[in-house]
């Protein structure tokens, strides 16, 4: 049993994907195996990637991080959610949280309750049940606090950090737990004749670095799951079609909002993410709809403080590789796919992938069950996130550009059709294989794009009228009072978390 | 919503009753109208008399008191399954998991690692309610978070008639009509039950429990669970000491289920000549058009994990959740029917996997050891001989620890453990399993035996049972 196990495990590439692959393998496999990374200073990194969701939690409490020290170092705020602006027409807005709209009542969800009262005559929106959306408007936070029967005991929340601080901070505790690094730049890799195994990569100066298993985090380049073992790639752009980004720091010029912030713009949509010393702001495009002088300049229109440095031009295929593990060869990151980070997904499917790879974790045998087991349920995962990221496209009701247009003709996977259905006439939410977006996401967005479904579930009609009202006024009052009751989001920073000062990356 | 939507329950096993009772307490009865149709004696009663411990959850919701049910229903408490004769060994599987992670490790991986036995005859005192059903001790689950005191869970043997006869109590309290029928049949566009009398209801929706498959399109799993027919015996009195947890035996030709009640003993034995017809499949969709299949009338299963009014419940709960506001033609429709289906394939890779590694010696057990298994059984099997991981499929509730149970259980042991493992070292192994059997068998002696408990608490008047 012994002789057949992994000993050496390569990772290639040394950005958020290969630093978190090194931290979670080298300290939880421990002594067992030699963890090596490697990375060129000279190729760098993709360097974005700043918003977080909450499972990012469940990582750094795998790997012992003390969260106070992690916000410090990594200049983080919180994130109680997204605001999407100008989604559905232009003009509206609405935040997808991270936490329930209200509590569900005899068995069935929430929305369906809320339906009914909106038919009733209510003319609160959903977010006024959601302690997240209230706290976020208000610009409060705190985090848990065990306070029997209230939604203040069960605040989810994610970070909004600097991703070069995030990479750096991966690093230490990737190198405290043993973990080597080579700096140097792989041309090539070695293979075995008979099965295709890798073998080793070879860096420019001819240096040779040999493993059992390699982890390919070497960003779009795919080095080893493309390059070497030739796996294609997947186009989804018929899908979701922006296939650009330009993004740019600025500096910081008022109190840094406890969630991310996205608006449709003419071709694609910008972020705005605010951290404890500056704003990370980008124009995610569609380059068929707008070129990338007029991109930039939209960009640079719609930033609220001064450039802190050049813009960032970064070019995508929506997609993901044929298979996310070949052989010996396993691909995390943007090596494995990518989904523009219009729900913040990416590093969190990094951290999915590292999870579902230490339940099969392999040996030399690299056994066809645990790889497919892998695949499948990888690509499941990818699947029900593009699912989710086109609903954001295709439920609009904008056509004031011929992008707008165009996204509302698109034709969409029928998957996703299915779920539309399905909440337009009677306010079901299908969630499939226990998909990472739950019913409450699902619902934030398809209400807060504007499509009203046509019944809702039968058992909202339980409770008497009166009773009914009586009980939505009551969750309404608990969530203001609940949201005054919580401090402002940059004094419970000041107060806990703080970075002692300003560090640029 | 204008007028009333009425919908009519033919219930001749026990998932009709607990249909009718669950659907009138859920639905607003401003809306709907309910109709139960007693068709006959009840069916299969032996074999629903077996509960897993969701149905604790579900006589809360009908405001079942606990206490009431198991003295009306002459109840024990249960603890999980004895599997004797599938294995070297006879084992047991409980509602909660054998032992605990050691150093991030899981703990079938930890044993693997150090080359000690994983077979769950060998773990009891790793299990608190094994060991509580090998000592005959039972206790509540404590109710705040104390570790493996409040971690294990229970469900019930019982009557099911007097079960039967609760639940129309109840449906009566929520508004629900009674009629008897002894036989009844639904026109050609089943919307219309026609009774005895000859008398004709009109309905919205028909929930079909009458515990027949016949003229329903439907998939045969009989080269899985090649047993026919069955036979009950019961024996009243009751034996001196009452088991924890039903029996489920394989012999040569026959597998029997038994299980003690208060003052009675039943035994359900699985062969070809029994005077009961046994037809393991299912419907090929449960809810076609207005009638919805459930209990034995959507599936037969050959219960290895006793869980029959498990199955009529979840049944029954997802007909709740996923309850159409308008019932021409709901969109719903289909997506019961696939997690419905889905739901029973997945109790059908656990039952022809459980019938199929069995080393049990007869010419039933090579047939089936020879047997192919369904696409997601055959899949679930090799990725635990590869490596100890359980693909948890899609409509899953069979327990992850009882696929554990049942494959250790048949001595299918993993060529790997996880990786995890490797630090877990002989001497931190065994330290965790003396801590943990220590613990566990001072908890268990300290408890009371079953028969103490109940004598203190739910003692079962004395009357004799069927
Ligand atoms: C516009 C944009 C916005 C994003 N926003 C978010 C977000 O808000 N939230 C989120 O979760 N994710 C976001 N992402 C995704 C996130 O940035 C990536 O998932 C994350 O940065 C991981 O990147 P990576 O490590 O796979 O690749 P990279 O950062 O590209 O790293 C690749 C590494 O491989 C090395 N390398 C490449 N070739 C060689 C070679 N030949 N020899 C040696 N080394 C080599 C490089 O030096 C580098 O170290 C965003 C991505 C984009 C493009």
């Amino acid at each position: 049993m012994t002789d057949l196990a992994v000993k050496k495990i390569v990772i290639v590439g040394g950005g958020t994907a290969g630093w978190m692959s090194a931290a979670a393998l080298s300290s939880i496999m421990g002594n067992s195996v030699d963890v090596h990374l490697v990375e060129s200073e000279a190729i760098g990194t993709v360097g974005v990637g700043e918003a977080t969701i909450p499972q990012i939690q469940l990582f750094n409490k795998l790997l012992g991080f003390d969260e106070n020290e992690f916000i410090r170092t990594t200049q983080a705020t919180f994130k109680l959610g997204i605001e999407f602006v100008n989604w559905g027409k232009i003009g509206d807005s609405y935040i997808h949280p991270f936490g329930k709209f209200g509590v569900d009542m005899d068995g069935i969800r929430f929305h369906h309750h809320w339906l009914r009262s909106r038919a009733m005559g209510n003319t609160s929106p959903v977010g006024d049940y959601c302690l997240q959306v209230k706290a976020a408007y208000s610009q409060k936070f705190q985090r848990p606090e065990n306070i029997p029967g209230s939604p203040i005991s069960n605040i989810d929340y994610a970070f909004q950090f600097d991703a070069g601080l995030y990479a750096k901070f991966m690093r230490v505790h990737a190198e405290k737990s043993g973990c080597k690094r080579t700096e140097g730049r792989i041309v090539t890799a070695n293979q075995d004749a008979q099965n295709g195994h890798v073998t080793s990569v070879v860096l420019e100066d001819g240096r040779e670095i040999e493993g059992d298993f390699f982890i390919d985090c070497s960003g779009f380049f795919g080095l080893l799951i493309s390059k070497a073992l030739g796996n294609g790639y997947v186009d989804w752009t018929k899908w979701l079609p922006c296939d650009r980004a330009a993004a740019i720091p600025c500096k910081k010029v008022a109190d840094a909002l406890p969630y991310t912030r996205a608006t449709a713009k003419e071709a694609g949509w910008q972020w705005r993410i605010p951290l404890q010393h500056r704003t990370g702001n980008g124009y995610v495009y569609c380059s068929k709809f707008i070129d990338d002088d007029a991109a930039l300049n939209s960009l640079m229109d719609d930033i609220d403080g001064a450039p802190l440095a050049d813009p960032k031009m970064i070019k995508f295929t929506t997609g993901h590789r044929t298979k996310f593990w070949d052989k010996n060869v396993l691909s995390l990151g943007l090596a494995a796919g990518f989904m523009e980070p219009l729900e913040s997904t990416s590093i969190h499917m990094i951290q999915t992938g590292l999870s579902r790879l230490m339940t099969v974790f392999p040996d030399k045998t690299f056994n066809d069950a645990d790889l497919h087991h892998y695949n499948a349920e990888t690509l499941q995962e990818y699947e029900s996130v593009r699912d989710f990221l086109v609903l954001h496209y295709s439920a609009t009701q904008r056509d004031d550009t011929p992008f707008w247009r165009h996204c509302q003709q698109m034709d969409i996977p029928d998957t996703l059709k299915r779920k539309l259905e399905y909440y337009k006439q009677n306010a079901r939410i299908h969630r499939a294989n226990d998909e990472l977006f739950t019913e409450t996401s699902w619902f934030a967005v398809m209400n807060g794009q504007n499509i009203m479904p046509a019944r809702y579930h039968p058992i909202a009609n339980q409770l008497s009228k009166d009773t009914f009202m009586a009980r939505m006024d009551e969750l309404h009052s608990v969530i203001s009072k609940s949201s005054d009751y919580m401090p402002g989001h940059e004094d419970y920073i000041a107060k806990h978390c703080k970075a002692q000062e300003e560090t640029f990356s | 919503m204008s007028k009333a939507q009425h919908i009519i329950i033919v219930a001749s096993d026990l998932s009709g009753y607990m249909a009718a009772a669950y659907l009138a307490r859920m639905l607003p009865a401003s809306d709907y109208e309910f109709t139960l149709v007693r068709a006959g004696e009840l069916r299969a009663a032996a074999l629903f008399g077996v509960a897993h411990p969701d149905l604790r959850r579900f006589n809360k919701t009908l405001q079942i008191n606990e206490v009431d049910f198991i003295t009306t229903c002459n109840a024990t408490f249960r603890l999980g399954v004895t599997v004797s004769g599938f294995g070297k060994a006879p084992y047991k599987r409980t509602f909660s998991q054998y032992g605990v992670p050691i150093d991030g490790a899981g703990f079938y991986d930890a044993l693997l690692a150090n080359n000690h036995s994983p077979h769950p005859a060998d773990l009891e005192q790793y299990n608190l309610p094994a060991a509580m059903i090998q000592a005959g001790k039972f206790t509540l689950p404590a109710d705040s978070s104390k570790p493996i005191l409040s971690d294990f869970d229970y469900g019930y043997c019982f009557d099911t008639r007097s079960y039967a006869e609760m639940l129309c109590e109840c449906t009566m309290r929520f508004g629900v009509k009674i009629i008897d029928s002894p036989s009844v049949r639904l026109d050609a566009d089943n919307t219309h039950v026609i009774l005895d009398d000859d008398r004709v209801l009109q309905a919205d929706l028909i929930v079909d429990a009458t515990a027949s498959q016949t003229n329903v399109q439907r998939e045969s799993w009989q080269d899985q669970m090649p047993f026919s027919s069955y036979t009950v015996s019961h024996s009243d009195g009751g034996p001196k000491s009452l088991s924890l947890a039903p029996e489920l035996r394989a012999g040569a030709d026959i597998v029997s289920l038994s299980y003690d009640l208060q003052h009675s003993t039943t035994k359900v034995t699985f062969g070809q000549s029994g005077d009961i017809e046994f037809r393991p499949g299912r419907a090929a969709t449960a809810w076609t058009g207005n009638v919805v299949r459930l209990g034995l009338s959507a599936m037969t299963l050959f219960p290895v994990d006793a869980n029959l009014t498990q199955i009529a419940q979840i049944d029954i709960e997802r007909l709740v959740e996923l309850f159409p506001p308008n019932l021409s033609a709901p969109i719903e429709r289909e997506e019961y029917n696939r997690r419905t289906s889905e739901f029973y394939d997945r109790m059908r890779d656990f039952a022809s996997l459980h019938l199929k590694t069995a080393r049990t010696q007869g010419d039933i057990w090579d047939r089936l050891s020879a047997m192919a298994l369904p696409l997601d059984a055959a899949y679930k099997l090799s990725l635990f001989s590869a490596c100890g991981r359980i693909a948890v499929l899609d409509e899953e509730s069979i327990l992850k620890d009882s696929w554990h149970a049942m494959l250790l259980g048949h001595d299918i042991i993993p060529a790997r453990a996880s990786r995890m493992a490797m630090n877990v070292t002989a001497a931190q192994l065994d330290a965790n399993l003396k801590r943990l059997s220590d613990f566990i068998s001072r908890a268990v002696s300290a408890m009371p035996s079953q028969e103490d408990f109940i004598a203190r608490h739910c003692p079962a008047p004395n009357r004799t049972s069927r």
